[in-house]
């Protein structure tokens, strides 16, 4: 009989539990952190057990990863986020090689081999641009719904530039566009010009092979992947859900040491 | 506009360089006969350079390029490229490519150069010459180049003190560089061609010497706009050349003639400036034109500053080791700071500028005690960060602020 | 900070300083390693500094060097010879000397340099007035290459963060007293360590304030088989006494020990790290880039190109200079350690 594993990742902004059996993903879910990291991975578990329909003491191994990996006391192991998102992207797309991961308050790149194993990595972590935060604050820059941008900037028709690396700046740049007339779309458009370019940027810093794949609440941009895309001139692959590729990676791996144990 | 790999193809052509200069002699605006010359001095350089004619020579600033064309070959600057290529508003890119190799906390100079290099953008060097006393990038930076482009390097390392033990060390130095030099690119060592070379070069030092002075004038006929172009251009490139000679008389007539005409590149002078540090933005940006609007005259730069003694053409390798030593950016700091006051003093100024070039730490060091020294005097000082070469770290309303808050001071 | 030395206390901050010659003149080195305190010197030198440097300025301007007779500096980088003059304006210690070394090695160097050592030693005899000649110099080195020897025994039973924690105790001790407690320590094998199955990490990288990179990594079950820091295991041979001028053996050996990024020759640390890789079966390199510390950001990209010739993973990490690991570098250092430990 399949054993039923469990994945937590505990992010800065959002923690994501995921409830594997065999190959199949019985439930999952997403809840904002806040400021009790403990309070957010019980309610973000319960919850997955909730929708897989299961019963907590069915779950033989909890994996956690992410930035409060630590501080799950129910967890068996903790591994980092690199390489549960390598584990999770390689099991959703057997032929993927490389991962960028573009999250609410960080960014990351992850080259793995054939078999999901990670052969090199590369972080950003300590500047906005190039984050879902970039996005977020030009969003309240441009008084659109983050959710609208993606849209938005692949309607755009003329091409902006926004030259600053840093948000602050960046938003200071959009904010002297708007008063000069310029249209919301192209800003926009010049936006996710912008973090595409932070990230692609970061990417380059290892040898990123096909097949590529997007995750992390950022992927969910259609505007970024395209652009993305162009920049990388390579098969992008983006999962239905992006944001849980980390615990799915985490819940992955717990099935792996239960194997060996 | 070009395709890039046409436009690799027509940097890497001969021809392109005398073209270019027709067109240039056709189109360009600017008045001075000198600004031409620096422009011509530059197309004939890298056409011969990319002809292949004589050895190329990449050297680093302040590596002497007397010594370079005593030795028969063509100094070319990677640092002046990359200052040409931001002004040319096209760095980005290349500091961008370089950001793969290199931390972004160095030089954006050298991810430039990096960046040049690995696109094959420059003329292929026969021999890299560096020397170390002015930054630790030098020191390890045009190795790496090296090792990437399959080409030897010798290095100077200058002591830090300018003793006579000092400089018994650095001659020995440069004997063993010119040995190996010569041996490198196959030239034997001429003693009559490095004489030559330091001879021009004294004689376009007096130049130097006359139009500093010229530049005390009020109003102030030369702005540091230009003293940080194509003047330092000149200055870390050509001397020891014909051309460097000439420049440098041209540039004496010229600013001679607008003294003499009590002629300011100002109409209305309110105060003036000096501006610190070897470099300024060479992408487009509004600093100089902040300045010029507000009847700021800049009259003179640190970078013009004419450090070296008279150099002795009958002691060319002796002559070689003072003009390093006495580079006042070296050694203890005083070196640069009594400079600095006599500079304030000669020129008139009303306020100092530190432009804070990001990742240099030899100048960017000095800004705190220069400031005191300069506070102690009751002269009104500003440290400006900022990037000479990478448009990406130019922030316009931090920097206008700024400036416009230290003039609203004086003015 | 120095407990109760009776002999006069010197401070210094570089390796390439011949600590000998200080202790043949009856002085007490102390090597500075100031509480991380950077953001005071901010306004005195700038602050996109290195943090090293700017702690040792704080904490000179917060009067901490009071007590210390002197301090000692070396031309090593850029943010040295500021250092010097920011010394010298703003808080100058009785005693400022810098002592200027070769980036190069070879006879002209090496000459060069052991005239600015007789110049040193000449200076520190008379401002200290005491008389240093050969033989107490001899003797120095003597005392100075038993605790090189004893220091390498250590490293061969000692964890790598214990041994690095014990090296920072040597900076602070009288010579012979150190000698003593080594010497109990290799005779006992304290603090054995015995070998484990985790990943072979080689440390290299600029000076970082104690042990915690090394502890990080060995907490998280992993070995640092070699720290190739200047605060660990580049000690270097013992000294060679076969020359009639002692301070023409301090000289070379200076000058051609395992050398830190800021000498010039390339080839030479890319060898030595590739050697060091091999003999100690590394199977990654952690690479520890203290905040704008150009000699080693200048090295990176040659490193990194042998190290991906030799198909060696190669870990970055950007650091302060401060003794705690965030959890950016502890999740970077784990995931690195995850990325070696294939099984």
């Amino acid at each position: 009989m399949k054993k039923i594993y469990a994945g937590l990742d505990v992010g800065s902004l959002s923690t994501e539990a995921v409830i594997l059996h065999g190959d199949e993903i019985l439930g999952y879910s997403i809840v904002a952190t806040g400021v009790n990291t403990l309070k957010a991975a019980q309610e973000s578990i319960e919850k997955a057990i909730k929708e897989a329909g299961i019963d907590r003491g069915s779950i033989c191994l909890f994996v956690a990863t992410g930035y409060g990996r630590n501080r799950v006391p129910f967890a068996d192991k903790n591994i980092t986020e690199i390489t549960c998102h390598a584990k999770g992207a390689h099991f959703l797309f057997p032929k993927t090689r490389s991962v960028i991961d573009i999250g609410g308050q960080d960014s990351k790149a992850i080259t793995m081999d054939s078999s999901g194993r990670i052969t090199d990595f590369v972080m950003n972590d300590k500047c906005a641009a190039g984050t879902g935060r970039f996005l977020e604050v030009m969003a309240g820059a441009l008084e659109t719904r983050l959710e609208d941008m993606g849209r938005q900037a692949l309607k755009a028709k003329k091409a902006v530039a926004i030259s600053s690396m840093c948000t602050v700046f960046a938003e200071s740049e959009v904010v002297s566009l708007i008063a000069d007339g310029y249209r919301k779309g192209d800003i926009i458009r010049a936006i996710t010009e912008a973090i595409s370019q932070r990230v692609f940027q970061m990417a380059k810093r290892l040898r990123i092979e096909e097949q590529i794949t997007l995750s992390g609440g950022v992927a969910k941009n259609r505007g970024v992947v395209e652009a993305l895309k162009s920049c990388l001139k390579k098969k992008v692959n983006v999962p239905a859900e992006p944001q849980i590729i980390g615990a799915l990676g985490a819940a992955l791996y717990a099935r792996n040491v239960d194997k060996d144990s | 506009m070009f395709p890039e790999y046409l436009i690799k193809k027509l940097v890497h052509m001969p021809v392109t360089y005398p073209i270019s200069g027709l067109i240039f002699d056709v189109l360009q605006r600017k008045e001075s006969k000198a600004f031409k010359q620096w422009v011509h001095f530059l197309l004939k350089t890298y056409r011969d350079a990319y002809h292949g004619k004589r050895p190329v020579i990449w050297i680093n600033a302040f590596t002497p390029s007397e010594l370079v064309y005593g030795l028969g070959g063509i100094p070319a600057l990677p640092e002046i490229i990359s200052a040409l290529v931001a002004y040319m508003g096209i760095s980005g890119r290349f500091i961008s490519n370089a950001n793969t190799y290199l931390s972004t906390d160095t030089c954006s100079f050298y991810r430039c150069v990096l960046g040049l290099v690995i696109e094959d953008y420059l003329p292929r060097p026969d021999l890299i010459i560096s020397s170390s006393h002015l930054c630790d990038g030098a020191n390890k930076f045009f190795r790496y180049l090296a090792q990437f482009l399959g080409c030897p390097h010798l290095f100077i390392d200058p002591p830090y003190w300018s003793d006579e033990r000092g400089k018994r060390y650095l001659i020995s130095q440069i004997k063993e560089v010119i040995k190996r030099a010569s041996s490198i690119i196959d030239i034997p060592f001429s003693k009559e061609r490095m004489g030559k070379a330091i001879k021009l070069s004294i004689e376009a030092r007096a130049y130097i010497g006359k139009i500093n002075k010229l530049r005390q004038a009020v109003p102030a006929p030369f702005s540091a706009r230009d003293g940080l172009s194509y003047f330092t251009g000149m200055n870390i490139h050509s001397l020891g050349s014909k051309e460097g000679l000439l420049f440098h008389k041209t540039l004496y007539e010229e600013i001679k003639q607008k003294v003499e005409n009590k002629e300011g590149y100002l109409p209305r002078e309110r105060c003036r400036l000096l501006w610190l540090h070897h470099i300024r933005p060479y992408y487009k940006n509004e600093i100089f034109d902040i300045f010029d609007r507000k009847g700021a005259a800049v009259p003179f730069d640190e970078m013009s500053y004419l450090y070296w003694g008279d150099l002795d053409p009958d002691r060319s390798i002796e002559s070689l080791a003072e003009k390093i030593l006495s580079n006042i950016w070296a050694g203890p700091l005083e070196r640069r700071t009594d400079a600095i006051l006599k500079m304030v003093k000669d020129y008139d100024i009303d306020g100092v500028i530190h432009f804070s070039h990001w990742g240099c730490r030899q100048s960017c060091g000095g800004a705190g005690v220069i400031g005191d020294l300069l506070k102690d005097r009751d002269i009104p000082y500003i440290v400006l960060p900022g990037d000479g070469g990478d448009p990406q770290n130019y922030s316009p309303g931090q920097t206008r602020t700024r400036l416009e808050a230290f003039l609203e001071m004086l003015i | 900070m120095p407990r109760n030395y009776v002999k006069p206390v010197v401070g210094w901050t570089c390796t390439y300083l011949p600590l000998e010659i200080l202790e043949a003149g009856e002085i007490q080195p102390l090597r500075i390693i100031p509480s991380p305190s950077s953001e005071k010197a901010d306004a005195y030198l700038d602050p996109n500094y290195c943090p090293y440097i700017k702690s040792v300025l704080g904490e000179a301007l917060q009067k901490r060097y009071s007590s210390i007779s002197g301090i000692v500096l070396i031309n090593t980088c850029d943010g040295m010879r500021r250092l010097y003059d920011a010394l010298r304006f703003y808080s100058p210690p009785s005693f400022c000397y810098l002592l200027d070394v070769p980036r190069v090695e070879g006879p002209i160097a090496t000459s060069y340099f052991k005239e600015r050592l007789k110049e040193f030693k000449e200076d520190v005899g008379s401002h200290f007035q005491i008389e240093i000649d050969s033989s107490k110099i001899r003797k120095a080195i003597q005392e100075a290459n038993i605790t090189r020897g004893l220091l390498r025994k250590a490293s061969s039973f000692m964890s790598k963060a214990n041994l690095l924690k014990l090296m920072a105790q040597g900076w602070e001790t009288p010579r012979n007293s150190f000698n003593r407690k080594l010497e109990e320590i290799v005779k006992n094998q304290e603090k054995n360590h015995p070998p484990r199955n985790g990943p072979r990490v080689l440390l290299s990288g600029s000076l970082i304030e104690g042990s915690y990179i090394a502890e990080l990594v060995e907490e998280l079950e992993g070995e640092v088989i070699f720290a190739d820091l200047c605060i660990g295991d580049r000690i270097g041979d013992a000294i060679p006494l076969d020359c009639e001028d002692p301070l023409d053996a301090l000289s070379r050996a200076y000058l051609s020990k395992p050398p830190c990024a800021r000498m010039w020759n390339l080839e030479k640390r890319i060898d030595y790290i590739r050697a060091l890789i091999k003999r100690e079966g590394a199977q990654g390199l952690i690479y520890q880039q203290m905040k704008f510390c150009d000699p080693y950001l200048y090295e990176a990209p040659a490193l990194k190109a042998e190290l991906d010739n030799m198909a060696i993973p190669f870990l970055p990490l950007e650091l302060e200079y401060s003794g705690k690991a965030g959890g950016r570098t502890r999740t970077r250092v784990q995931a690195f350690l995850e990325m070696l430990d294939v099984p």
